[in-house]
Protein backbone atom coordinates (compact mmCIF):
# COMPACT_ATOMS: atom_id res chain seq x y z
CA UNK A 1 0.00 0.00 0.00
CA UNK A 2 1.41 3.39 -0.97
CA UNK A 3 1.33 6.11 1.60
CA UNK A 4 -0.16 9.40 0.47
CA UNK A 5 2.03 12.46 1.07
CA UNK A 6 0.70 14.66 3.91
CA UNK A 7 -1.70 17.29 2.67
CA UNK A 8 -0.23 20.77 3.13
CA UNK A 9 -2.79 22.89 5.00
CA UNK A 10 -4.07 25.82 2.98
CA UNK A 11 -4.80 29.16 4.57
CA UNK A 12 -8.39 30.42 4.67
CA UNK A 13 -9.62 32.14 1.53
CA UNK A 14 -11.01 35.68 1.43
CA UNK A 15 -14.52 34.25 1.30
CA UNK A 16 -13.86 32.14 4.38
CA UNK A 17 -12.53 35.17 6.22
CA UNK A 18 -15.64 37.12 5.28
CA UNK A 19 -17.86 34.25 6.43
CA UNK A 20 -15.98 34.09 9.72
CA UNK A 21 -16.58 37.82 10.27
CA UNK A 22 -20.30 37.36 9.62
CA UNK A 23 -20.40 34.44 12.04
CA UNK A 24 -18.95 36.40 14.99
CA UNK A 25 -21.45 36.67 17.82
CA UNK A 26 -22.25 39.85 19.75
CA UNK A 27 -20.19 38.85 22.82
CA UNK A 28 -17.24 37.99 20.57
CA UNK A 29 -17.50 41.35 18.83
CA UNK A 30 -17.70 43.21 22.15
CA UNK A 31 -14.67 41.27 23.35
CA UNK A 32 -12.75 42.20 20.19
CA UNK A 33 -13.76 45.85 20.50
CA UNK A 34 -12.71 45.96 24.15
CA UNK A 35 -9.37 44.31 23.49
CA UNK A 36 -8.72 46.56 20.48
CA UNK A 37 -9.33 49.65 22.64
CA UNK A 38 -6.86 48.48 25.32
CA UNK A 39 -4.29 47.42 22.72
CA UNK A 40 -4.54 50.82 21.05
CA UNK A 41 -3.86 52.49 24.40
CA UNK A 42 -0.84 50.22 24.83
CA UNK A 43 0.76 51.81 21.77
CA UNK A 44 1.51 54.97 23.74
CA UNK A 45 3.13 57.66 21.61
CA UNK A 46 3.14 55.31 18.64
CA UNK A 47 -0.65 55.25 18.77
CA UNK A 48 -0.84 58.92 17.79
CA UNK A 49 -2.74 59.28 14.53
CA UNK A 50 -4.37 55.89 14.93
CA UNK A 51 -7.64 55.02 16.57
CA UNK A 52 -8.77 51.91 18.42
CA UNK A 53 -10.36 50.49 15.29
CA UNK A 54 -7.17 50.65 13.22
CA UNK A 55 -5.63 47.57 14.81
CA UNK A 56 -8.77 45.59 13.99
CA UNK A 57 -8.76 46.82 10.39
CA UNK A 58 -5.04 46.22 10.00
CA UNK A 59 -5.40 42.69 11.37
CA UNK A 60 -8.14 41.85 8.85
CA UNK A 61 -6.20 43.39 5.96
CA UNK A 62 -3.06 41.48 6.97
CA UNK A 63 -5.14 38.29 6.78
CA UNK A 64 -6.72 39.20 3.44
CA UNK A 65 -3.35 40.09 1.94
CA UNK A 66 -1.92 36.81 3.17
CA UNK A 67 0.67 38.43 5.41
CA UNK A 68 -1.01 36.61 8.28
CA UNK A 69 -2.33 33.23 7.23
CA UNK A 70 -5.26 31.79 9.12
CA UNK A 71 -5.32 27.99 9.13
CA UNK A 72 -8.83 27.06 10.16
CA UNK A 73 -7.89 23.61 11.36
CA UNK A 74 -5.26 24.99 13.73
CA UNK A 75 -7.03 27.85 15.45
CA UNK A 76 -10.47 29.47 15.56
CA UNK A 77 -11.00 32.84 13.90
CA UNK A 78 -11.51 34.85 17.10
CA UNK A 79 -8.31 33.59 18.72
CA UNK A 80 -6.37 34.14 15.52
CA UNK A 81 -7.67 37.69 15.08
CA UNK A 82 -6.80 38.52 18.69
CA UNK A 83 -3.34 37.07 18.14
CA UNK A 84 -2.78 39.14 15.02
CA UNK A 85 -3.84 42.31 16.84
CA UNK A 86 -1.46 41.53 19.69
CA UNK A 87 1.35 40.88 17.22
CA UNK A 88 0.73 44.09 15.25
CA UNK A 89 0.58 46.14 18.46
CA UNK A 90 3.83 44.56 19.61
CA UNK A 91 5.54 45.42 16.31
CA UNK A 92 4.36 49.00 16.44
CA UNK A 93 5.34 49.36 20.12
CA UNK A 94 8.78 47.90 19.46
CA UNK A 95 9.36 50.60 16.87
CA UNK A 96 9.82 48.12 14.09
CA UNK A 97 7.14 49.72 11.98
CA UNK A 98 7.98 53.23 10.90
CA UNK A 99 4.41 54.45 10.80
CA UNK A 100 0.81 53.36 10.47
CA UNK A 101 1.23 52.59 6.79
CA UNK A 102 4.22 50.31 7.14
CA UNK A 103 4.14 46.73 6.08
CA UNK A 104 4.00 44.49 9.09
CA UNK A 105 6.53 41.65 9.19
CA UNK A 106 5.14 38.17 8.66
CA UNK A 107 4.51 36.01 11.67
CA UNK A 108 7.17 33.28 11.49
CA UNK A 109 4.96 30.90 13.45
CA UNK A 110 2.41 30.47 10.71
CA UNK A 111 3.98 32.26 7.80
CA UNK A 112 7.19 30.40 7.20
CA UNK A 113 7.50 31.16 3.50
CA UNK A 114 7.61 34.92 3.85
CA UNK A 115 10.76 36.91 4.24
CA UNK A 116 11.04 39.72 6.74
CA UNK A 117 10.39 43.15 5.38
CA UNK A 118 13.57 45.22 5.48
CA UNK A 119 11.60 48.02 7.09
CA UNK A 120 11.17 45.79 10.10
CA UNK A 121 14.89 45.80 10.64
CA UNK A 122 15.05 49.54 11.09
CA UNK A 123 14.12 50.36 14.65
CA UNK A 124 13.07 53.93 15.12
CA UNK A 125 12.99 56.16 18.13
CA UNK A 126 9.45 56.96 19.24
CA UNK A 127 9.18 60.71 19.67
CA UNK A 128 9.02 61.84 23.28
CA UNK A 129 5.74 63.59 23.91
CA UNK A 130 5.82 65.53 27.20
CA UNK A 131 2.03 65.76 27.25
CA UNK A 132 1.65 62.00 27.03
CA UNK A 133 4.32 61.54 29.69
CA UNK A 134 2.30 63.82 31.93
CA UNK A 135 -0.94 61.94 31.21
CA UNK A 136 0.78 58.64 31.91
CA UNK A 137 2.13 59.97 35.19
CA UNK A 138 -1.31 61.25 36.13
CA UNK A 139 -2.93 57.90 35.37
CA UNK A 140 -0.40 56.09 37.54
CA UNK A 141 -1.10 58.54 40.38
CA UNK A 142 -4.88 58.26 39.94
CA UNK A 143 -4.77 54.46 40.05
CA UNK A 144 -2.69 54.48 43.23
CA UNK A 145 -4.98 57.03 44.89
CA UNK A 146 -8.15 55.25 43.79
CA UNK A 147 -7.01 51.89 45.14
CA UNK A 148 -5.29 53.11 48.26
CA UNK A 149 -7.74 51.02 50.28
CA UNK A 150 -7.84 48.08 47.87
CA UNK A 151 -4.41 46.47 48.10
CA UNK A 152 -5.51 43.48 46.01
CA UNK A 153 -6.00 45.69 42.96
CA UNK A 154 -2.86 47.68 43.66
CA UNK A 155 -0.82 44.47 43.78
CA UNK A 156 -2.37 43.27 40.54
CA UNK A 157 -1.52 46.65 39.02
CA UNK A 158 2.09 46.26 40.11
CA UNK A 159 2.12 42.73 38.71
CA UNK A 160 0.77 44.01 35.39
CA UNK A 161 3.63 46.52 35.26
CA UNK A 162 6.02 43.63 35.82
CA UNK A 163 4.36 41.87 32.84
CA UNK A 164 3.35 38.90 34.97
CA UNK A 165 0.81 36.45 33.54
CA UNK A 166 -2.60 35.95 35.22
CA UNK A 167 -1.73 32.45 36.48
CA UNK A 168 1.53 33.76 37.97
CA UNK A 169 -0.27 36.64 39.63
CA UNK A 170 -2.91 34.38 41.11
CA UNK A 171 -0.30 31.98 42.44
CA UNK A 172 1.88 34.76 43.77
CA UNK A 173 -0.94 36.62 45.51
CA UNK A 174 -2.84 33.49 46.57
CA UNK A 175 -5.98 34.55 44.68
CA UNK A 176 -8.63 32.28 43.23
CA UNK A 177 -9.49 32.84 39.57
CA UNK A 178 -12.75 34.45 40.63
CA UNK A 179 -11.02 36.83 43.05
CA UNK A 180 -8.41 37.69 40.44
CA UNK A 181 -11.03 38.38 37.76
CA UNK A 182 -13.07 40.54 40.15
CA UNK A 183 -10.03 42.62 41.10
CA UNK A 184 -8.88 42.91 37.47
CA UNK A 185 -12.38 44.08 36.59
CA UNK A 186 -12.19 46.86 39.23
CA UNK A 187 -8.89 47.94 37.74
CA UNK A 188 -10.21 47.85 34.15
CA UNK A 189 -13.25 49.93 35.03
CA UNK A 190 -11.22 52.52 36.90
CA UNK A 191 -8.63 52.82 34.15
CA UNK A 192 -11.34 53.11 31.52
CA UNK A 193 -13.00 55.79 33.60
CA UNK A 194 -9.73 57.69 33.96
CA UNK A 195 -8.89 57.69 30.26
CA UNK A 196 -12.39 58.11 28.89
CA UNK A 197 -13.93 60.16 31.67
CA UNK A 198 -16.61 57.48 32.10
CA UNK A 199 -17.80 55.61 35.18
CA UNK A 200 -15.20 54.40 37.67
CA UNK B 1 10.56 52.28 34.11
CA UNK B 2 9.18 55.54 32.67
CA UNK B 3 5.55 56.42 33.30
CA UNK B 4 4.70 55.90 29.65
CA UNK B 5 6.31 52.44 29.61
CA UNK B 6 4.35 51.56 32.73
CA UNK B 7 1.12 52.60 31.09
CA UNK B 8 1.91 50.61 27.96
CA UNK B 9 2.49 47.52 30.09
CA UNK B 10 -0.73 48.20 31.98
CA UNK B 11 -2.89 48.43 28.86
CA UNK B 12 -1.29 45.36 27.39
CA UNK B 13 -2.14 43.43 30.56
CA UNK B 14 -5.67 44.86 30.62
CA UNK B 15 -6.20 43.67 27.04
CA UNK B 16 -5.01 40.20 28.04
CA UNK B 17 -7.20 40.22 31.14
CA UNK B 18 -10.34 40.47 28.99
CA UNK B 19 -9.52 37.01 27.65
CA UNK B 20 -10.12 35.49 31.06
CA UNK B 21 -13.76 36.60 31.04
CA UNK B 22 -16.76 34.57 29.96
CA UNK B 23 -19.08 35.96 27.27
CA UNK B 24 -21.63 36.88 29.95
CA UNK B 25 -19.00 38.74 31.96
CA UNK B 26 -17.85 40.68 28.88
CA UNK B 27 -21.42 41.81 28.16
CA UNK B 28 -22.17 42.55 31.82
CA UNK B 29 -19.03 44.67 32.24
CA UNK B 30 -19.93 46.59 29.14
CA UNK B 31 -23.42 47.36 30.48
CA UNK B 32 -22.06 48.24 33.94
CA UNK B 33 -19.82 50.82 32.29
CA UNK B 34 -22.90 52.39 30.74
CA UNK B 35 -22.04 51.22 27.23
CA UNK B 36 -24.40 49.35 24.96
CA UNK B 37 -23.05 45.91 23.97
CA UNK B 38 -25.35 45.97 20.95
CA UNK B 39 -23.87 49.27 19.74
CA UNK B 40 -20.30 48.10 20.32
CA UNK B 41 -20.97 44.79 18.57
CA UNK B 42 -22.53 46.61 15.60
CA UNK B 43 -19.67 49.11 15.45
CA UNK B 44 -16.99 46.40 15.66
CA UNK B 45 -18.63 44.33 12.94
CA UNK B 46 -18.82 47.45 10.75
CA UNK B 47 -15.09 48.07 11.26
CA UNK B 48 -14.30 44.52 10.14
CA UNK B 49 -16.66 44.70 7.17
CA UNK B 50 -15.29 48.09 6.14
CA UNK B 51 -11.78 46.66 6.20
CA UNK B 52 -12.88 43.89 3.82
CA UNK B 53 -14.71 46.37 1.61
CA UNK B 54 -11.69 48.69 1.53
CA UNK B 55 -9.43 45.80 0.64
CA UNK B 56 -11.69 44.76 -2.27
CA UNK B 57 -11.98 48.33 -3.53
CA UNK B 58 -8.24 48.73 -3.34
CA UNK B 59 -7.79 45.62 -5.46
CA UNK B 60 -10.32 46.96 -7.95
CA UNK B 61 -8.65 50.37 -8.10
CA UNK B 62 -5.28 48.69 -8.65
CA UNK B 63 -6.73 46.59 -11.49
CA UNK B 64 -8.30 49.67 -13.08
CA UNK B 65 -5.05 51.63 -12.83
CA UNK B 66 -3.17 48.76 -14.44
CA UNK B 67 -5.70 48.64 -17.26
CA UNK B 68 -5.49 52.42 -17.76
CA UNK B 69 -1.72 52.20 -17.78
CA UNK B 70 -1.83 49.50 -20.43
CA UNK B 71 -4.31 51.47 -22.53
CA UNK B 72 -2.17 54.59 -22.25
CA UNK B 73 0.89 52.64 -23.37
CA UNK B 74 -0.97 51.34 -26.41
CA UNK B 75 -2.34 54.78 -27.25
CA UNK B 76 1.04 56.41 -26.87
CA UNK B 77 2.68 53.94 -29.18
CA UNK B 78 2.42 55.13 -32.76
CA UNK B 79 3.60 53.09 -35.73
CA UNK B 80 5.72 54.75 -38.31
CA UNK B 81 3.88 54.53 -41.59
CA UNK B 82 4.95 55.32 -45.15
CA UNK B 83 4.93 59.02 -45.95
CA UNK B 84 2.72 59.05 -49.01
CA UNK B 85 -1.01 58.22 -49.01
CA UNK B 86 -0.50 55.87 -51.95
CA UNK B 87 2.19 53.93 -50.14
CA UNK B 88 -0.03 53.67 -47.05
CA UNK B 89 -2.93 52.29 -49.17
CA UNK B 90 -0.54 49.78 -50.65
CA UNK B 91 0.55 48.75 -47.16
CA UNK B 92 -3.10 48.34 -46.07
CA UNK B 93 -3.73 46.09 -49.10
CA UNK B 94 -0.69 44.04 -48.17
CA UNK B 95 -1.82 43.64 -44.55
CA UNK B 96 -5.32 42.56 -45.66
CA UNK B 97 -3.82 40.08 -48.06
CA UNK B 98 -1.72 38.60 -45.23
CA UNK B 99 -4.46 38.60 -42.59
CA UNK B 100 -7.93 37.54 -43.74
CA UNK B 101 -9.54 38.45 -40.42
CA UNK B 102 -8.23 41.99 -40.72
CA UNK B 103 -9.79 42.14 -44.16
CA UNK B 104 -13.17 40.98 -42.86
CA UNK B 105 -12.99 43.54 -40.06
CA UNK B 106 -12.32 46.30 -42.51
CA UNK B 107 -14.95 45.15 -45.03
CA UNK B 108 -17.55 45.19 -42.30
CA UNK B 109 -17.11 48.95 -42.03
CA UNK B 110 -16.02 49.97 -45.51
CA UNK B 111 -17.67 48.15 -48.39
CA UNK B 112 -15.63 50.05 -50.94
CA UNK B 113 -11.96 50.52 -50.10
CA UNK B 114 -11.63 53.21 -52.71
CA UNK B 115 -14.00 55.42 -50.73
CA UNK B 116 -11.80 55.29 -47.64
CA UNK B 117 -10.17 58.61 -46.86
CA UNK B 118 -6.45 58.88 -46.28
CA UNK B 119 -7.21 59.41 -42.56
CA UNK B 120 -9.24 56.17 -42.49
CA UNK B 121 -6.34 54.30 -44.04
CA UNK B 122 -3.90 55.74 -41.52
CA UNK B 123 -6.23 54.99 -38.60
CA UNK B 124 -6.74 51.37 -39.72
CA UNK B 125 -3.03 50.86 -40.16
CA UNK B 126 -2.38 52.17 -36.63
CA UNK B 127 -5.06 49.84 -35.21
CA UNK B 128 -3.62 46.87 -37.10
CA UNK B 129 -0.22 47.86 -35.76
CA UNK B 130 -1.50 47.70 -32.17
CA UNK B 131 -3.02 44.32 -32.94
CA UNK B 132 0.41 43.14 -34.00
CA UNK B 133 -0.47 42.74 -37.66
CA UNK B 134 2.26 45.04 -38.96
CA UNK B 135 5.68 43.51 -39.50
CA UNK B 136 8.90 45.37 -38.80
CA UNK B 137 9.37 45.31 -42.59
CA UNK B 138 6.14 47.28 -42.97
CA UNK B 139 7.58 50.26 -41.16
CA UNK B 140 9.67 52.50 -43.40
CA UNK B 141 13.38 52.52 -42.68
CA UNK B 142 15.32 55.53 -41.37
Amino acid sequence: MTRQPPVKPTPASREEIEQAIEALTAPQLVRLGTIAAFRHRSLGTRGVGRNEHDLLSDAIIAMLEGRRKWFKAKVDFLSFLKGVMRSLASHIRAGKALDAFDEIAPNPVNDEDDAEDFVEQIPTQAPVDPERQLLAGNLDRQIREQFNDDPEVLLIYEAFLEKMKPAEIQACLGLTEKEYNAAAKRLRRTVRGCVEGGPR
Amino acid sequence: MSDERKIRALFEALADSVDGLSDEEVLAECREDGRSPEDIARQTRAVLQDAVKGFKQRALVAAREKHQERTATITAKSFRLPDSPAARRALLDAVIARHQQAGRLLTAQHRDFSEMTDEDVESWLQQFGHLGLLDQNDEPGE
